[in-house]
């Protein structure tokens, strides 16, 4: 008999089963070939054709290289932010977290409307660079999120005790306050790299001719008509999150994660 | 005096990289949109001096149909989204363990996915030639010419899909909070299992419901991928594609654009005012309470 206490699993299994469907279902059709004849077989095929297009390597190799130095640069920028709004209580400060705030809920078509708008009236060309600007104006903020809120426990009289025994700042800041800060800032240029694979908006306003990342390259591909193989690359992109995101949950705490999750709209 | 310079020194040291990034990307471009939207150059550019064209092109029935259109498949997406993320938030935070820790893991990874790969799953589940066509057809639910790709149904159906996910992690957090021996006591006091769930859990838990609200409704509304690539002929234009329209070559306008993206920001603040306004409110009432158990 069916219960009202059984909702919350049935509503789940549902959820589930309507979440993995597609996804399972894309994954499957991108090993499947039709074979002459009707019928189908268990095929790499797609996968061959599609990573051997110059656009879609050229399309990899900008996600790559825009993930890495944007996940990087933002990770710098936001520790030393994170450091700064919370040892310092100044008017500066508060000007800068207000800031830092901003890309927390701009509507990302705002954010990549004004991005266009800034880089062709500064006669910027579009490419690579502006996608890496473009995605270090957003990740920094959620990497300070992150590590701010595990300066909580942060003792500062460590760092105060290291410059009283005669440490420059950038020795305590590298021997004292990095070590201690590691398992955040791993954390969060974890977050800044998936930020950087999940974003499309933002990127597909600011990519240009040159700048085309994975997601964009798959859009266009999906606007534009059928593309062979297309399954096979959104089924890598697919891979390459569920990797990730295992790894963080498993590397890190489930409230560093929901912390940025809980941000990231 | 010199201790004091030094630690201004160092407050900036710390500062300037990251206040300087987000004056330049952030601060800057935002304060342009707002400028462009009086320029009266199509372009953008202030040569042609100060205008409020853009404004009057938006103040018209065509625009107001569609902005309404677009709330009416913003507030179906968070009240489904609700509805259904509730019992499953529920279902995961009354998990222990490792069970708790996979279905979380199962809400992660479709919450990380990039909404292209969905619309690229979901294309080849509900295309003509797709799995989920075939077997409706076959069930005679539906008829061999029916489309299930490019209908309001098929956008509703991936807004659910991708936001969802928005709702059940706020939803999760909050109810993992709630202390579910209220419900036990107010069950022992004699209230049905349905007074038990309106009068005690969903009050615990509404600042949950309202971010899950929040997060819901704003990236939906500002979302053109979905009508532009599922929609269709006749259902592919929401708010967010004119804003995006106007920033493709075929209709340049770009003061458009920027106006549009300013009114997207006001309804932007529609949930977080009621937000606020209710949570004022409510404080308020817990406070009278106070004042008047104290008063007993």
């Amino acid at each position: 008999m069916l219960k009202g206490k059984h909702i919350p699993l049935i509503t789940t299994v549902l959820v589930m089963l309507f979440f993995y469907f597609p996804l399972v279902w894309m994954v499957l059709m991108s090993f499947l070939g039709k074979v002459n004849g009707g019928g189908y077989e268990w095929t790499l095929k797609w996968y061959d054709q599609v990573f051997h297009k110059r656009e879609v390597l050229a399309a990899v190799w900008n996600t790559v290289i825009v993930g890495l130095s944007a996940s990087v640069i933002s990770t710098i920028l936001g520790t030393l932010s994170a450091l700064a709004i919370y040892k310092y209580r100044s008017k500066l400060q508060e000007i800068h977290s207000g800031l830092l705030y901003i890309p927390l809920v701009l509507p990302e078509i705002l954010m990549g409307l004004s991005l266009l708008i800034f880089f062709s009236s500064m006669n910027i060309p579009f490419g690579r660079g502006t996608v890496i600007a473009a995605h270090v104006a957003f990740c920094t903020s959620y990497v300070t999120v992150v590590i701010a809120s595990s300066l909580d426990g942060f003792d500062f009289t460590l760092v105060e005790a290291s410059r009283d025994l005669g440490a420059t700042y950038f020795q305590s800041f590298f021997k004292v306050i990095f070590p201690l800060l590691r398992p955040a800032i791993l954390a969060g240029t974890l977050l800044a790299f998936t930020l950087s694979l999940d974003d499309f908006i933002v990127t597909f306003f600011v990519s240009g001719h040159g700048g085309a990342t994975l997601p964009v390259y798959i859009y266009n591909s999906l606007k534009h008509g059928k593309v062979p193989g297309l399954y096979a690359l959104s089924s890598a992109l697919l891979a390459v999150t569920f990797i990730l995101v295992t790894i963080s949950l498993l590397f890190t705490k489930n409230s560093q994660l929901l912390e940025g999750g809980e941000n990231k709209a | 005096m010199k201790k004091n310079e030094n630690r201004i020194g160092s407050e900036l040291l710390l500062t300037l990289p990251s206040l300087l990034m987000l004056i330049i990307l952030v601060g800057i471009p935002t304060l342009i949109v707002i400028f462009t939207a009086f320029c009266a150059d199509s372009n953008g550019t202030w040569k042609n001096g100060f205008s409020l064209d853009a404004f009057r092109e938006i103040f018209t029935l065509y625009y107001a149909e569609i902005t309404l259109e677009t709330i009416i498949y913003t507030v179906l997406t968070t009240f489904f989204s609700i509805l259904i993320g509730l019992p499953v938030a529920y279902f995961i935070a009354r998990c222990r363990g490792k069970l708790r820790q996979l279905l979380l893991l199962m809400i992660f990874i479709p919450f990380w996915t990039n909404m292209i790969v969905h619309i690229a799953a979901w294309k080849i589940v509900l295309h003509p030639d797709g799995i989920l066509h075939d077997v409706l057809v076959f069930l005679h639910l539906i008829g061999e010419k029916q489309l299930l790709w490019n209908t309001p149904f098929a956008v509703l159906t991936l807004f659910i899909y991708v936001f969802l996910p928005f709702a059940i992690i706020p939803l999760y957090a909050a109810i993992e909070k709630f202390d579910f021996r209220l419900m036990e006591s107010a069950r022992d006091l004699g209230a049905t299992s349905t007074q038990t769930i309106f009068r005690v859990f969903l009050p615990g838990i509404r600042n949950g419901i309202a971010s899950a609200a929040v997060l819901v409704f704003v990236p939906v509304f500002g979302c053109y991928i979905i009508p532009q690539l599922v929609g269709g002929p006749g259902c592919d234009v929401l708010y967010a594609n004119k804003i995006y329209q106007y920033t493709s070559t075929q209709s340049h306008n770009i003061p458009i654009a920027a106006a549009l993206s300013l009114f997207l920001l006001l309804a932007m603040f529609i949930p977080w005012v009621v937000y606020r306004v209710s949570a004022i409110r409510r404080a308020k009432q817990d406070g009278e309470l106070t004042v008047r158990k104290e008063k007993t």
